[in-house]
């Protein structure tokens, strides 16, 4: 550190490659040479004005008596700044100039002081828009990260609530914390997923998404092992349950740990609607899973190999529709399904203004012209209909490309090998769930291995006055939620 | 890797056939002549143009050269799997099925279970005419047809035809179509003593022992009058006890008395009821197991029992429980 003020600020320019947002400005206070500095792109110009040149040039010039040794003690004790920060590190200024803050120099002096004015970018708590729910809270995570904390703070009211922030990615320097229940949550499984975040050494991290693949190292699967969610509940839900969840800075998603398969057929509305409701729509998820994955590749072994099992007037039908098909059955599956991905794509990527008339266009008017063309057959499209509209059903974004992975599997096997490549697909697709583990979890537990407790909580949801214990599998500190034993 | 290649590949020969639906000549009914010992085989095959059907033809010295005949005749290929019905004619039936059982059997075209009736005095191909004339005439109707009785339509399927061969007490029975005044009924019941035709039977009684008639027409003269009873809402409860068959009838009987005064509302006029449809019902019975001894044959699982009791002295005993007595009410038209 240069404690001559403009070498000082010529050297952090030059470093900077003459940023076009750095601005310097010098000052003469009773004799002290000071200069401050700040990026315009992050930091508020009103909070400069009013909190810090305010307090140099006003308040400290006013003050005939000083109270300080040092006119550097003096100012860093008047000004009116709640977070402040002496740095001495030269390498510091770089990431406190990109973090809003404004940094302030005196002549003679080795260290700097450094006051937040950050700049508000966030866009505010808005609603969910990847997991809505008719009932229950509304608000979502954002990308503000003390935000986000904030909303889990304000949920759990409890002291055990552990948030440990550490930084991630060379560049980017993203803040990361670790929400967990200090008397709940297993610690070893703490203490495993901080060694894996301490071990991710790159140049950025700017989501949520980019540490998933760091902390999931074995075992990889297109299942995802780790639920991705906006909503405050959710991970509130979780936290209490004993897993982690992991918010990153300038993300709107939290990341869950561990995600198992059972997980992601529940949805934070289940808790607020009454058990036999919740049970129903979560015994639905799991037929729509069912059918998304297996409805095409039953459809074409079927009816390319195993035509005695269809019943005569369907035979008929079949035969009549596909008759004006040039196609194989199984090369106008995937051919549709190929179609539906395309436009589920355009309607995530293009304006909302224009998703009307691509539903219009692509749904209704190039499903009936492929039809009236002899392109496909009616049948081939309520097929693809019902398997698209079944994998709509869940909201996190792995679990449907893991779904859709499947399903191409799935057809692959059938349209060679018929039924026999369907159950072949489906003994591997069994072997393959069951052998996958997070963080030494079964992934289908708690159906297997089967624990009891678990279940009360999964494909169904019994009242909550009767779901006394925390599942086992996730080695809870404490498993009681219910009644007087915490 | 190898090792999974290796495995797919030993996927590839299984021998699942890869066959697409449009592919196909499905066949909905099958028909079975033996003409100057020869077998002619027709075949209705579904028209690719929507609602209609045609009516292909074969011949050969063996049954499956007959169907090969047929197949080769059409361009794509022959699909039996969804036949619904096969018709064979008196004399294919006389010279005995194991032919064309065995063709079915193992073929696998038994997996899907089919109707296998008889073709009384005509051959097959003319009731396949007269089905393809009447088009969307379905076998299947005949059951529909027949309010009289509770056909139980496993009775007629090919898979019951092939268990009653292997089974030692039981022969296989079919039913036979008759074509007359260009209308297709049910006739009679043909009896099969192993896999040849043995003679026929009245299908009524054939019924009434099985328990299996929901309605039942008898008419009987009075003085100078006749008296039609409808017996509605049958239900039977069969048993065996001692030299006795036991049937006990309950149901609802309608009536319709021309002038005979029978005096139903009163104990005794219900039971001169009682008494006469009782002998009418008895008589039905009695020729069906009169057929039996006749040709030999044992079409019920319990008939084997009355032989070995000696036929002469079992007897058949009913009792009534009559609901409802309706007069002039659901009258045989």
């Amino acid at each position: 550190m240069n404690p001559n003020i403009k070498k000082m600020i010529q050297k952090i320019t030059d470093d900077l490659h003459n940023a076009s947002d750095l601005k310097t400005r010098f000052l003469n206070i009773k004799g002290h040479k000071i200069a401050y500095l700040f990026m315009e792109s992050v930091t508020s110009g009103d909070a400069i004005s009013e909190f810090i040149v305010r307090s140099i040039t006003f308040d400290i010039k006013q003050n005939k008596q000083p109270f300080f040794e040092t006119f550097f003690q003096n100012l860093q004790n008047n000004i009116s700044n709640n977070s402040l920060t002496i740095v001495e590190n030269y390498s510091d200024i770089f990431f406190y100039l990109a973090s809003g803050f404004t940094l302030i120099f005196v002549e003679g002096h080795q260290k700097f002081l450094a006051l937040e004015t950050r700049r508000d970018l966030s866009r505010g708590i808005t609603e969910s828009s990847s997991e809505g729910i008719i009932r229950g809270p509304k608000d979502s995570f954002t990308e503000t990260h003390t935000v986000n904390q904030g909303l889990i703070r304000k949920r759990i009211k409890d002291p055990n609530l552990v948030i440990e922030d550490m930084f991630i990615g060379r560049r980017t320097q993203s803040k990361v914390s670790l929400l967990y229940m200090y008397d709940i949550t297993d610690l070893k499984k703490v203490k495993q997923i901080k060694q894996k975040l301490k071990k991710i050494n790159v140049d950025s991290i700017l989501d949520s998404g980019s540490i998933r693949e760091f902390l999931v190292t074995k075992q990889k699967s297109v299942f995802p092992k780790m639920i991705s969610t906006e909503r405050p509940d959710l991970a509130c839900t979780s936290i209490l349950d004993g897993k982690i969840v992991i918010l990153v800075e300038n993300s709107p998603y939290a990341l869950i740990i561990p995600g198992l398969f059972i997980d992601f057929f529940k949805n934070p509305e289940d808790y607020y609607q009454k058990p036999a409701n919740a049970t129903f729509t979560r015994l639905l998820r799991f037929i729509a899973f069912i059918l998304t994955i297996l409805v095409p590749a039953l459809y074409i072994s079927i009816t390319t190999f195993q035509i005695q099992v269809l019943p005569e007037k369907l035979l008929t039908s079949l035969f009549y529709q596909r008759l004006q098909v040039p196609f194989p059955t199984a090369f106008e599956i995937v051919l549709l399904l190929i179609v539906f991905e395309i436009l589920r794509e355009c309607d995530i990527r293009i304006p909302s203004a224009m998703g009307t008339s691509m539903s219009i266009v692509g749904g209704l008017v190039l499903g009936d012209a492929a039809v009236s063309a002899g392109l496909v057959s009616q049948a081939s499209v309520i097929i693809v209909a019902v398997t698209s509209i079944s994998g709509l059903l869940f909201s996190d974004i792995d679990m449907i490309n893991g779904i859709r992975l499947w399903r191409f599997i799935f057809i692959l096997f059938s349209s060679f090998f018929g039924m026999i490549g369907f159950t072949l697909c489906f003994i591997l697709f069994t072997v393959k769930l069951s052998a996958l583990k997070v963080m030494d979890i079964p992934y289908l537990s708690p159906i297997s291995p089967f624990h009891f407790v678990g279940l009360k909580d999964s494909i169904i949801r019994i009242s909550k006055n009767k779901d006394d214990k925390r599942p086992s599998y996730l080695s809870p500190k404490n498993r009681y939620k219910l009644g007087g034993k915490r | 890797m190898k090792k999974y290649f290796l495995c797919i590949l030993c996927l590839f020969l299984m021998g699942c056939d890869f066959k697409e639906i449009r592919d196909l000549s499905i066949v909905s009914t099958m028909g079975i002549d033996i003409i100057d010992d020869n077998y002619k085989v027709s075949v209705i095959v579904m028209s690719k143009e929507e609602g209609e059907s045609k009516l292909y033809e074969g011949e050969g010295n063996s049954f499956f050269k007959a169907v090969q005949s047929v197949n080769n005749k059409l361009t794509e290929n022959l699909y039996l799997d969804h036949m619904q019905s096969v018709i064979v004619s008196e004399e294919t039936a006389k010279k005995g099925l194991r032919d064309i059982l065995q063709y079915f059997i193992q073929e696998d075209i038994i997996q899907n279970n089919f109707y296998l009736f008889l073709a009384k005095k005509t051959t097959s191909k003319e009731t396949l005419q007269y089905l393809m004339e009447n088009s969307g005439y379905s076998l299947s109707n005949l059951f529909k047809e027949n309010n009289m009785l509770y056909l139980n339509r496993k009775d007629h399927f090919i898979h019951s035809f092939i268990r009653d061969i292997k089974r030692r007490h039981k022969d296989p029975i079919m039913h036979s179509l008759s074509l007359q005044n260009n209308s297709l009924s049910l006739e009679s019941l043909a009896l099969f003593k192993d896999d040849k035709l043995a003679g026929f039977t009245d299908i009524i009684g054939y019924y009434l022992l099985k328990g299996n008639v929901k309605k039942l027409y008898l008419s009987f003269p009075c003085e100078k009058h006749e008296t039609t009873f409808s017996i509605d809402h049958m239900r039977f409860r069969t048993s065996i006890q001692n030299n006795y068959v036991l049937h006990h009838i309950s149901g609802d009987i309608s009536m319709q008395e021309n002038g005979c005064n029978l005096e139903t509302d009163t104990k005794k006029g219900l039971a001169t009821v009682e008494r006469d449809i009782q002998k009418m019902v008895q008589e039905k019975i009695d020729t069906f197991l009169q057929d039996q001894e006749k040709w030999n044959t044992n079409s019920l699982s319990y008939t084997g029992f009355l032989f070995h009791k000696n036929y002469e002295k079992v007897k058949v005993k009913m009792s009534f429980d009559i609901e409802n007595l309706k007069g002039r009410g659901n009258l045989h038209e």
